[in-house]
């Protein structure tokens, strides 16, 4: 059995932040809401503690912040899914009427943005609402847009320079994405780190 | 019998004899003294006499005597020379030629079995428009002596033959009478005249039509059809006539249907090079042997002119060395007419690749005349799918070429550029898409944000 490809050990190592995330979102709302009982002495309900913790981060953040995931989605299906280069079974040229139209990969990034996108913004930004953003994270966020539409060129630069294969723009291209998803996950690790010291 | 009388008397005389030279003196006999002197002449007069006496005077005795000599007297008939014949058959009288059925023929012998003879049997039919019979079975058929059957007090015998089971074979309709004709060797004798009225239904043909496009050429596929019906079943002979532009028999052939079905005569076996650009006629003639019809005379095929092309040098040229899948293509191809004069052809292009088999491309009509003129198709007829692959071409054109094909075929062995994007990431397209993406991402972002998150 041959070992598995550099970029596919990378998506594994993408998935480990994102699952970290997660873990962190959920050890926060545990921790809060034991420390709540604790130091309250009574069980408070879900519906309340959201109501609680609830804060407005503000429109230009919530927009930034849902731009960004949507991109970060669109970043990730064309480093991965753009070429043959690691799913050869598997990617947008598969497609060949999207695939040879001029504006074929803003109709993949399109799909991409509406129907996952949709979720993304629907669930995310309201999680996000319970964690305390400060002002340096808000400027912070504002990078994450930009380091994904970097992972999106180099990403269709590797398209446009395909068979040809560079894997400088593809680093580029995953260094990018991480970074905007830590970003982007950013107020969760922080929020669920700050519980812990307390 | 009369040999029976005189064995009779016979022995009623030896019996007599016997009493005279060995009997008691209950008998008198004449002449005593003779018949010890050993004179044994007979004499039916003493032994009449001695009888007689004997019945008169000793009736016991001759009662006895009676009884010992009694033997019946055996009456044998005469032969009788009449035996009564008779001729059936199962189901109507009124059939048609296909109509199966079985002939009977009964015997009713009068003579008893001890002076019978064997019954030869043959059946004899006369045909519609005949005057004579004619034996249908020239072995007889034998009805033997001990082969009757004692019914009703009657000697009777019966015989099928299998020699006629039905007129399938009669050539005209109308009334058949059949008879029976016995033979005993010596005497003849003929059956009444059992009279069938046999039928015939003439076949019918419709849907004629010729089958094929629109205006063939003398060697396009063109099928002569028609339906045949015949209810009485019978084969139908089915004729197609091919008539030329002058009216005269070009061809002909003939299909057989066995009650119903439809004929299909391939055209282009009657048809050559030099029918192209006439016009021929054709009729049906059908039959089932005894009538025979035929159609109207109907118009068809017409074929076109016969137009020979010269075709050659088919190639193709990227627009772009690269041979990139978005490129143009220029598939060319030198073509003229072979005869006189202009005509008018029209040229597909297809092109072949793994993921487009034979997809057709284009078809434009031009005008060749005895020039050579180089037809041309700029396209672009791959896309991603087709990266990295070879590709064939045809040019498929109406009329038949100087191999009188109608199309020239090319494998093009450069397989097409593996580059799959056609346009540079920094580039209007390519930054036009990004736009495109941000705008989107902006656009559903301030809708999310307004929508749920205020």
């Amino acid at each position: 059995m041959s070992p598995p490809r550099y970029e596919i050990l990378l998506l594994i190592a993408m998935l480990i932040v994102l699952i970290l995330g997660i873990i962190s979102h959920v050890g926060y709302w545990i921790r809060i809401n034991s420390h709540i009982s604790k130091t309250a002495g009574i069980d408070v309900g879900k519906q309340d503690l959201r109501k609680a913790l609830h804060m407005h981060h503000g429109s230009n953040f919530n927009t930034i912040y849902i731009t960004s995931w949507s991109l970060l989605l669109v970043a990730f299906i064309y480093l991965y899914f753009m070429t043959p280069q690691i799913f050869s079974d598997l990617n947008y040229f598969r497609v060949p009427n999207i695939a040879s139209g001029s504006f074929g990969l803003a109709a993949l990034g399109a799909a991409v943005i509406l129907i996952p996108g949709s979720l993304a913004a629907l669930f995310i930004p309201r999680a996000c609402s319970y964690y305390t953003v400060t002002r340096r994270m808000k400027r912070m966020s504002l990078l994450a847009p930009v380091l994904l539409i970097i992972s999106i060129f180099c990403s269709i630069n590797l398209g446009s320079i395909y068979p040809t294969i560079d894997s400088f723009y593809w680093n580029l291209g995953f260094v990018t994405l991480i970074l905007a998803l830590v970003i982007l996950l950013a107020p969760f690790i922080m929020g669920f780190a700050e519980e812990m010291r307390m | 019998m009369r040999q029976i009388h005189v064995l009779l008397l016979i022995f009623i005389f030896l019996l007599a004899n016997v009493m005279v030279v060995y009997a008691d003196r209950d008998i008198p006999v004449d002449g005593g003294s003779s018949s010890r002197g050993g004179n044994k002449q007979i004499d039916f007069d003493k032994i009449l006499k001695a009888l007689q006496e004997g019945k008169e005077k000793k009736p016991e005795k001759f009662e006895e005597l009676q009884t010992l000599i009694n033997i019946n007297d055996i009456n044998t008939a005469e032969y009788n020379k009449v035996p009564s014949l008779g001729l059936g058959i199962t189901g109507n009288k009124t059939l048609t030629r296909n109509d199966e059925f079985v002939i009977r023929a009964t015997v009713v012998n009068p003579n008893p079995i001890e002076i019978r003879r064997p019954m030869y049997l043959y059946l004899e039919i006369q045909e519609p428009r005949e005057n004579a019979f004619k034996v249908i079975n020239p072995v007889a058929q034998i009805i033997q002596i001990n082969e009757y059957e004692r019914k009703d007090g009657q000697n009777s015998s019966s015989r099928i033959f299998p020699d006629l089971t039905s007129f399938s074979n009669l050539r005209t309709v109308g009334p058949v009478i059949l008879r029976l004709k016995a033979s005993d060797g010596q005497y003849t004798w003929h059956s009444e005249n059992l009279t069938l009225n046999v039928t015939n239904q003439e076949p019918l043909i419709s849907d004629i039509n010729i089958s094929s496009i629109s205006k063939p050429r003398y060697n396009d596929a063109i099928i002569y059809e028609a339906n045949i019906t015949d209810l009485d079943g019978d084969n139908v002979n089915v004729t197609l006539h091919i008539l030329d532009e002058y009216g005269r028999e070009k061809d002909n052939s003939t299909q057989i249907i066995n009650g119903v079905g439809q004929v299909k005569f391939i055209g282009n076996k009657y048809f050559k090079k030099s029918d192209a650009g006439k016009s021929f006629q054709y009729y049906y003639t059908y039959g089932d042997g005894m009538a025979t019809n035929k159609t109207k005379v109907q118009d068809g095929p017409t074929f076109r002119k016969r137009v020979t092309l010269f075709v050659q040098n088919p190639t193709v040229i990227p627009n772009d060395h690269n041979q990139f899948w978005w490129d143009n293509y220029n598939f060319t191809v030198d073509m003229k007419n072979q005869d006189q004069g202009e005509v008018i052809a029209r040229v597909t292009l297809f092109t072949n690749t793994k993921a487009h088999p034979w997809k057709y491309v284009d078809s434009k009509d031009v005008v060749l005349t005895p020039e050579m003129k180089t037809v041309p198709f700029n396209k672009n007829p791959f896309d991603v799918s087709d990266v990295n692959e070879t590709f064939a071409f045809k040019f498929q054109y109406s009329e038949p070429d100087q191999n009188d094909e109608v199309y020239t075929e090319v494998a093009w062995d450069k397989p097409i550029n593996a580059k799959l994007v056609k346009y540079e990431a920094i580039s209007i397209i390519g930054v036009g898409n990004v736009l495109i993406l941000i705008a989107l991402a902006l656009v559903l972002s301030i809708f999310f944000e307004r929508r749920f998150y205020r």
